[in-house]
C-alpha cells in the first residue's frame, strides 16, 4: 500500500515540477519577447552600418547586446553576400569589432554557435587563424564545418593536418570530404595527389582525393588510374571511384571502367556504364549495348543513358538493339528512344 | 460491500481484485518507465544533435555532393489539394530531385487537374519492374516542368501499391515517400538527407517530423504563418504528434530501434527498397511494416546499417477534426501496428535481432499490443472494484498515477523539451494553450483514444480491410 501511495506522490511531484518548468519557460518567453523588441531595434540600427558600404557610419566597436546583434547579422550576411559587397560588409563588421566577439563565441557551449563563429571567422583575413581552433572542437560537425571554411585559404592549415584532425575515414565518413579535397586541390593539386598515394590514409580519404582530382584536369589522371587498378575498394566506394574516373574524360580510364562493367555488384556495373558515357568512350558502345540485356534495370537504364551520351555512335547501337537484340534489351532501347524522342 | 453478502468469498475476491489492479498498474508503470527513458534519450539526442546549418549554407555545401532524390507522391482522389501540393513539391530547395506523382486510379479529377495545370502530355518512360504493383496506364510530363512526371495507374487498393509503382518509376539514388496531401517545408529535403551525407554507406532510411497544418495560413503550397487550430481535437493531436516525434521517434532513433518512419515523410535508399520488394500492400500499416522489414532484412544478412530520425525537417499534414474521422484513423493505426507485430512476432526478444527485438518490439508489445487492452480494463474494473469495497483507495491512486498524472508529466516534459530545443511555437499564448492541453487531454481524450485502439484490435481480429475515408478541408481553407 505504501508503494502505491508513494507512486501517487511521485507522480504528483513530477507533475508539479513539470508545471513549474513550463511556467518558468512561459515567463522566460514573455520576457524574451520584450527583449526581442529591443533586439529588433538594435538590428535596425546595425544593419545599415553593415550594408551601408560607408565606413563613416561606423561609430566604433560594439559592446553588449549590440555586439551580439552585430555578430548575428554578420553571420547571416556572410552567407548571402559575396564579392565586393561581401568585402565591404566584412570591413564594416571588423570596424564593429565583430571578429573579436566571434573569437569569444568559439568557446560557446552550443555547437551551433561555435560552428557559425568558425565559419564566419574564416572569412576575415586577419582572424582566420582563430577559426583553426575549431578544428580541435569536440563536435565532429564543427570540426568539419571549420575545415570546409578554411580549406580554400592559401595560408590555411596543411591538408594533412586537417585530415588527421577530422580523422577522415575513421570517424568522419561524410561526403563533404570531397568538396574539402576540391578546395585543397584548387590550392595545390600535388598535395591532393599525394593523399591519393598515401597508403596510411583510409580508403575514404583517398577516394575523396581521387574524386576531387577527377574534376581537376588531366595532370593526375594516370596516377588516379594506377591507384584504381592496383587498389581494391569495397563496392560502395568502388561505385564512386568508377564514376569519378568517368568524370576525368580521359581514355586512360578505360581499363578500370571496362573491368567494373563485369563486376558482380549491379550498382558498380551501373556506375561503369555511367562512367563510360561521361568519359565519351565511344569504342565501348558495343559493351554498353550488351549491358542493355543486364538482369538489373538500373544497369540497363544507365547503359542506355550512356549510349545517348556517346552521340551518333551510341544512338546507332541503341537503334540496332531496338531492332535486333533480345526482348529485354529491345524493350530498354525502344522505350528509351521513344522517351528521348518525345522529351 | 460484497464481503457483507458473501463473507466466505471476501478474501478470494480481494486477492483477485488486487491481482487485476497489480497487472494494470505494473503495465502502466512499465509504459511510463519506458516513456521516461525515451524522454531522457530525446533530451540527450536534441542537446547533442549536430549543429543545424541554415538552408543557404546547406545548399552551398550540398550543391555538388547531395545524392539525387525522387519525391514519391501517391494521390488518390486529391483533386482539392493536388495542384497546390505538387507546386509546393516543385518549389523544394534541393540540388537534384524529381517529383513522381502517382494517380492511383482516382475517381475524381485529380489527373485532369494535374494535366490542365502543368500542361502535361502523354509520354513514354523506361521504368523498372522489380517491385510489384497494379498496372500502369500511362505517363504524363511536360518540357516546361522537367522535374515532374505523373504516373497514371489502376487502383491497387492502397497507398503501398501506388508507392511501389513510384519506386519503379523513380531514377534517383534516394526515394522520398510522402503523402500528396502534405506540405514539405522548402528545405526539408536538404535537412533530411543529412544522414545519407554523413554516413553514406550505413544509412538506409531517415524520417523527419510531421506537424499539423490545421490552423496555419497556407499560401501557394507553403505554410506562411504557423498558428494553432481552434478545434480541440486538432489541438490534442498537436500534443500527440509532439510526443510521437519529438520524444518517441527521436529517442528510438537515437537507440537505433526506430520501428516506424511516417508514411507522410521518409527518405530511403532506392536500391535497398527494391531489394526488399518495396511496400507491402496487404497491411494498413505499410510504413511500419516497411521499417520493421528493413531491420529484419539487414540483420538477417548481418549488414551494418542505420535508420535515423531527424527532428528539423518538417512535413505539414492535415489532421482529422471530427471524432468519426479521427476514430477511423486511430483504429487503422492500431490495426497496422498489430498486423506488423503479429507478422514479425518471432523478432520479439529474439537475440538475433538485438536491440530491435528487445527494445523496438518490447515497445510495440507494451504500448501498442497490450497497452490499450489493459488500460481500458483498468478504467472499467478498478473504479468498480473500489466501489464494491474490494480495493483500497491506494490502488485507485496508483492507477490514477499511471494513467493520469504521469501522462500529464510526460506531455509537459515534452513541451519543455520543445521549448528548450526547437521553439517552433512562436507566441507565448500558443505555449500556454498547449500547456493546458497537456493536462486536459488526459481527461477524456486519452480514454476515447484507447477505445478507438480497441476498435482497431477488433478490426484486426475480424481481419477487416480498407482504409476508410477522411473529410479534408484543403489547405486553402486551413
Amino acid at each position: 500500500m505504501d508503494a502505491l501511495v508513494a507512486l501517487w506522490n511521485v507522480s504528483l511531484i513530477l507533475c508539479s515540477l513539470g508545471a513549474l518548468a513550463l511556467v518558468s519557460l512561459i515567463m522566460a518567453r514573455w520576457l524574451s519577447a520584450r527583449a526581442e523588441q529591443r533586439r529588433l531595434a538594435a538590428r535596425r540600427a546595425v544593419l545599415p552600418v553593415l550594408l551601408g558600404n560607408d565606413e563613416r557610419l561606423v561609430q566604433g566597436p560594439t559592446t553588449g547586446a549590440a555586439a551580439d546583434v552585430a555578430m548575428d547579422l554578420t553571420i547571416e550576411l556572410a552567407e548571402l553576400m559575396r564579392g565586393s559587397d561581401g568585402d565591404a560588409m566584412l570591413r564594416a563588421a571588423k570596424a564593429l569589432d565583430v571578429p573579436r566577439h566571434l573569437e569569444r563565441r568559439l568557446r560557446s557551449l552550443a555547437a551551433q554557435e561555435r560552428l557559425n563563429a568558425a565559419e564566419t571567422l574564416a572569412l576575415f583575413d586577419d582572424h582566420a587563424h582563430a577559426a583553426e581552433q575549431a578544428l580541435d572542437d569536440r563536435d565532429p560537425a564543427v570540426r568539419l564545418g571549420a575545415a570546409l571554411a578554411l580549406a580554400h585559404r592559401e595560408e590555411g592549415p596543411e591538408p594533412g593536418d586537417i585530415l588527421r584532425k577530422l580523422r577522415a575515414g575513421v570517424e568522419e565518413h561524410s561526403l563533404m570530404l570531397v568538396p574539402l579535397m576540391r578546395d585543397f586541390a584548387a590550392r595545390d593539386p600535388a598535395v591532393v595527389a599525394g593523399i591519393v598515394h598515401n597508403e596510411s590514409l583510409t580508403d575514404e580519404a583517398r577516394l575523396s582525393a581521387i574524386e576531387a582530382l577527377a574534376d581537376h584536369g588531366h595532370a593526375h589522371v594516370t596516377r588516379i588510374v594506377a591507384v584504381a587498378a592496383q587498389h581494391s575498394f569495397p563496392p560502395h566506394l568502388e561505385q564512386r571511384l568508377i564514376v569519378a574516373l568517368g568524370r576525368t574524360r580521359h581514355p586512360a580510364a578505360r581499363g578500370p571502367i571496362a573491368a567494373a562493367m563485369k563486376s558482380a555488384t549491379p550498382l558498380v556495373r551501373a556506375a561503369a556504364a555511367e562512367a563510360a558515357g561521361r568519359a565519351g568512350l565511344i569504342d565501348m558502345a558495343p559493351e554498353l549495348r550488351a549491358m542493355l540485356s543486364d538482369n538489373e534495370w538500373i544497369v540497363r537504364f544507365r547503359s542506355a543513358e550512356a549510349l545517348f551520351a556517346l552521340g551518333a555512335a551510341g544512338m546507332q547501337q541503341l537503334r540496332a538493339a531496338a531492332g535486333h537484340d533480345g526482348p529485354v534489351a529491345r524493350h530498354a532501347a525502344r522505350t528509351m528512344l521513344a522517351e528521348r524522342a518525345a522529351g | 460491500m460484497i464481503g457483507h453478502f458473501l463473507p466466505g468469498a471476501q478474501g478470494w475476491l480481494v486477492s483477485s481484485a488486487e491481482a487485476i489492479a497489480t497487472v494494470v498498474i505494473v503495465t502502466g508503470l512499465l509504459q511510463t518507465g519506458f516513456y521516461l527513458v525515451q524522454l531522457a534519450y530525446a533530451g540527450v539526442a536534441l542537446a547533442s544533435r549536430p549543429p543545424v546549418s541554415r538552408s543557404a549554407t546547406l545548399w552551398r555545401r550540398y550543391s555538388e555532393q547531395a545524392p539525387a532524390i525522387s519525391v514519391l507522391a501517391p494521390a488518390f482522389n486529391e483533386e482539392m489539394t493536388i495542384v497546390e501540393s505538387v507546386r509546393s513539391l516543385l518549389a523544394l530547395q534541393y540540388p537534384d530531385f524529381e517529383v513522381v506523382v502517382v494517380n492511383d486510379g482516382s475517381s475524381d479529377a485529380t489527373l485532369e487537374r494535374l494535366i490542365a495545370h502543368f500542361g502535361l502530355r502523354p509520354v513514354e518512360r523506361y521504368v523498372d519492374d522489380s517491385v510489384k504493383h497494379a498496372p500502369i496506364r500511362g505517363f504524363y510530363a511536360s518540357r516546361d516542368v522537367p522535374r515532374l512526371v505523373v504516373v497514371d495507374k489502376v487502383n491497387g487498393g492502397g497507398k503501398a501499391d501506388a508507392l511501389n509503382a513510384a519506386i519503379n518509376c523513380s531514377r534517383s539514388e534516394l526515394v522520398c515517400a510522402i503523402d500528396a496531401d502534405s506540405i514539405l517545408e522548402d528545405d526539408a529535403l536538404l535537412r533530411v538527407v543529412r544522414p545519407f551525407i554523413d554516413e553514406p554507406q550505413l544509412t538506409v532510411a531517415a524520417g523527419g517530423s510531421i506537424r499539423i497544418v490545421n490552423g496555419c495560413r497556407v499560401d501557394a503550397g507553403r505554410v506562411v504563418e504557423v498558428r494553432l487550430p481552434r478545434s480541440y481535437l486538432a489541438l490534442v493531436q498537436i500534443m500527440e504528434y509532439l510526443r510521437a516525434f519529438l520524444m518517441a521517434r527521436l529517442a528510438l532513433g537515437r537507440m537505433q530501434v526506430l520501428t516506424v518512419i511516417s508514411g507522410a515523410f521518409g527518405l530511403f535508399r532506392r536500391d535497398v527498397m527494391v531489394e526488399i520488394g518495396g511496400y507491402d500492400d496487404t497491411t494498413v500499416g505499410e510504413d511500419m511494416e516497411l521499417v520493421v522489414r528493413l531491420h529484419r532484412h539487414m540483420r538477417d544478412r548481418k549488414r551494418d546499417y542505420r535508420i535515423e530520425f531527424i527532428a528539423e525537417p518538417v512535413c505539414w499534414t492535415e489532421c482529422p477534426e471530427t471524432l468519426a474521422d479521427l476514430g477511423r484513423q486511430r483504429a487503422r493505426w492500431q490495426r497496422g501496428a498489430l498486423e506488423t507485430f503479429v507478422r514479425y512476432r518471432d523478432m520479439t526478444f529474439n537475440p538475433k535481432y538485438g536491440r530491435v527485438g528487445f527494445i523496438g518490439f518490447g515497445q510495440i508489445l507494451l504500448v501498442d499490443v497490450l497497452g490499450p487492452l489493459i488500460e481500458v480494463i483498468g478504467y472499467i474494473l478498478l473504479p468498480l472494484l473500489w466501489a464494491l469495497g474490494l480495493l483500497a483507495l491506494p490502488w485507485v491512486l496508483g492507477f490514477l498515477a499511471v494513467t493520469f498524472t504521469f501522462g500529464i508529466f510526460i506531455s509537459m516534459a515534452t513541451l519543455v523539451l520543445e521549448e528548450l530545443q526547437l521553439r517552433r511555437f512562436t507566441k507565448v499564448r500558443e505555449l500556454v494553450i498547449l500547456a493546458l492541453i497537456a493536462v486536459i487531454e488526459n481527461l477524456g481524450y486519452r480514454q476515447l483514444s484507447n477505445i478507438w485502439r480497441l476498435q482497431g484490435w477488433w478490426h484486426f481480429l475480424r481481419k477487416k480491410q480498407g482504409w476508410g475515408a477522411m473529410t479534408r478541408k484543403g489547405f486553402a481553407t486551413s
